[in-house]
């Protein structure tokens, strides 16, 4: 090649370069940002829900997608920073003290809902952002009662990855059985406006439970307890975020299924998810006074005298 | 002149001609609403929607078009011995391998151009005939990725055999199609297989963030800069790899 080609040729590839370099992500995505934005605007609706000081902007928002972590500080500022998880995560983290809400971009849980048959829209992905940033408030306020709930019960990793519920509840068709009618009755509660065909539902509720705790082990019950308070109370405060964004997609995506078995720990989400709407339904001011130290069913009886 | 020759040979071949129709074909039939895309049971009938799933559908099968039209161009004028013919006249390897490359890329952007007057159809018969000046943005824009992957196969073609190089470009294409897909994998598997997944999404082009940024302007979002200029570095390393690679003159 003549000089001027080299020349020509090296100033095309290093301006293209440059433009790719230039243009690249250094931050949030519009896409995140907007999602981020949309679950801010959701704070009224969460100050309705009755859980005092729980605010979204205590805690910045994390968007991982597994090569980077973009984070969004609750003055909005952005910034890029190393994964502090490698796969794909949403949970609650502990960043020195103070907890961070982590969730995948909202690119990579859209491709992930294709291939199950989904769609993950920006309203799923800020209804994520309140579930996990309960969690956060959950473990800034009352992390002592939440550990009280393992207290004295060492569990491995597997255990809580859904290893020892599975296996539990695999092995027992009558405790299987007995679940799915808890469930149900739970789901016909959370609707009923009626309190004594409500407080009859719960007496039956009792009964069942009993019957069916003496089926599992004690570990397996422990984990029930503490999926029910922590993963429980936050689901339901991702449905009512839902229904606040659109009656249409809480129906079809959490009313539906909530009487509906499932697999792994999400019966839990369901079971706990249901006894707040229950509890919603005799005194929907419980929350004032809620500290995660027991499961919500309890207070319910208590409530009801059953 | 070798490429104008290039083309016209390319678009006379009873292959090239027959694969447009039945693509031609499946794609009017996709978008002019008589079959239903669905997604989880759901149909999809929302312009902006059925226009974002047919206008992926085609680049796709545009990419797919490149890599096949591309991929034996050069290796065929070695195996008729033409290049005899042309590299004696003092035509130097670069020119001569340039313009084959050239004629891949056109023929490429035609058969794509079919495919998109499909876009435009379905465009018409919902009603957004004012809005086809956008599909002629998106066809600029999808038209670096094609022209990527032309480029890419031409370059292959040239450096090794015809199965190697169809093997390699497939793949490439493939995983840069669904960049996405391979991009959740990566997030939810970690360790070392993400980090593997990770570094080849690195190097790989992501052809479909190409084809997201003009799927963009035709449903009137504003589009992102940075998959443009990728694609255009993309192209211009395939170029430089062609420009630069001397093939032994008797090589077959």
């Amino acid at each position: 090649m003549k000089a001027a080609n080299v020349i020509i040729s090296a100033a095309v590839g290093i301006s293209l370069l440059t433009g790719s370099v230039m243009t690249s992500a250094n931050g949030v995505s519009k896409e995140d940002m907007a999602c981020y934005d949309k679950a801010v605007s959701l704070q009224q609706d969460a100050d309705s829900l009755g859980f005092e000081g729980f605010e979204l902007s205590d805690y910045p928002v994390v968007f991982c997608d597994g090569s980077s972590d973009y984070v969004v500080k609750p003055d909005r500022s952005t910034e890029k920073r190393d994964p502090v998880f490698s796969t794909l995560a949403a949970t609650a983290y502990d960043n020195d003290g103070h907890f961070e809400v982590i969730v995948p971009v909202r690119s990579t849980m859209g491709t992930l809902s294709m291939i199950m048959g989904g769609e993950w829209d920006e309203a799923h992905q800020a209804s994520t952002i309140w579930h996990e940033a309960f969690h956060c408030y959950q473990l800034t306020n009352y992390r002592e009662n939440i550990e009280g709930l393992t207290e004295g019960h060492i569990f491995s990793e597997d255990d809580f990855s859904e290893k020892l519920i599975n296996d539990e509840y695999a092995k027992n068709t009558k405790a299987k059985e007995l679940l799915t009618s808890q469930l149900e009755l739970l789901a016909q509660s959370a609707e009923e406006t009626d309190i004594d065909k409500l407080r009859e539902n719960m007496i039956e509720y009792k009964k069942i439970d009993e019957q069916r705790r003496q089926l599992i082990s004690e570990d397996a019950q422990i984990l029930e307890d503490y999926y029910t308070v922590v993963e429980g109370s936050a689901y339901y405060v991702e449905m009512n975020m839902t229904k606040a964004q659109s009656e249409e997609t809480f129906e079809k995506e959490y009313s539906e299924s909530l009487g509906k078995y499932k697999g792994g720990s999400a019966k839990y989400y369901s079971l706990g998810g249901a006894q707040c709407l229950v509890l919603d339904r005799i005194d929907s001011g419980w929350k004032d006074s809620y500290d995660f130290s027991k499961p919500v069913i309890e207070i319910i009886y208590e409530k009801l005298g059953v | 002149m070798i490429a104008a020759t290039a083309i016209r040979e390319k678009i006379r071949k009873k292959i090239f001609i027959a694969v447009m129709v039945i693509t031609a074909v499946l794609t009017l039939l996709l978008s002019t609403g008589s079959t239903t895309i669905t997604v989880g049971g759901e149909p999809l009938t929302g312009f902006g929607i059925m226009m974002s799933v047919v206008f992926t559908v085609m680049h796709a099968v545009s990419c797919v078009m490149a890599v096949v039209i591309s991929l034996g161009t050069i290796p065929a004028e070695y195996e008729r011995r033409t290049h005899h013919l042309i590299l004696t006249r003092g035509v130097s390897q670069a020119r001569y391998h340039g313009q084959l490359t050239l004629a891949n890329v056109g023929a490429s952007l035609i058969s794509h151009a079919v495919f998109m007057a499909g876009a435009a159809v379905y465009m018409i018969s919902q009603g957004h005939a004012s809005d086809l000046h956008r599909l002629l943005c998106a066809y600029v824009i999808s038209g670096i990725s094609i022209a990527a992957v032309s480029c890419l196969s031409s370059a292959l073609s040239l450096t090794m055999g015809k199965l190697p190089a169809g093997l390699i470009a497939g793949t490439v294409t493939l995983a840069g199609i669904t960049a996405p897909l391979l991009k959740t994998a990566q997030s939810m598997a970690g360790g070392f297989a993400g980090k593997l997944l990770g570094a080849a999404l690195f190097v790989l082009p992501d052809l479909n963030s190409i084809q997201s940024a003009a799927a963009k302007l035709i449903t009137g979002g504003k589009t992102e800069m940075h998959p443009i200029f990728t694609g255009l570095f993309y192209t211009y390393i395939f170029v430089m790899i062609i420009m630069i690679y001397k093939r032994k003159a008797d090589k077959e």
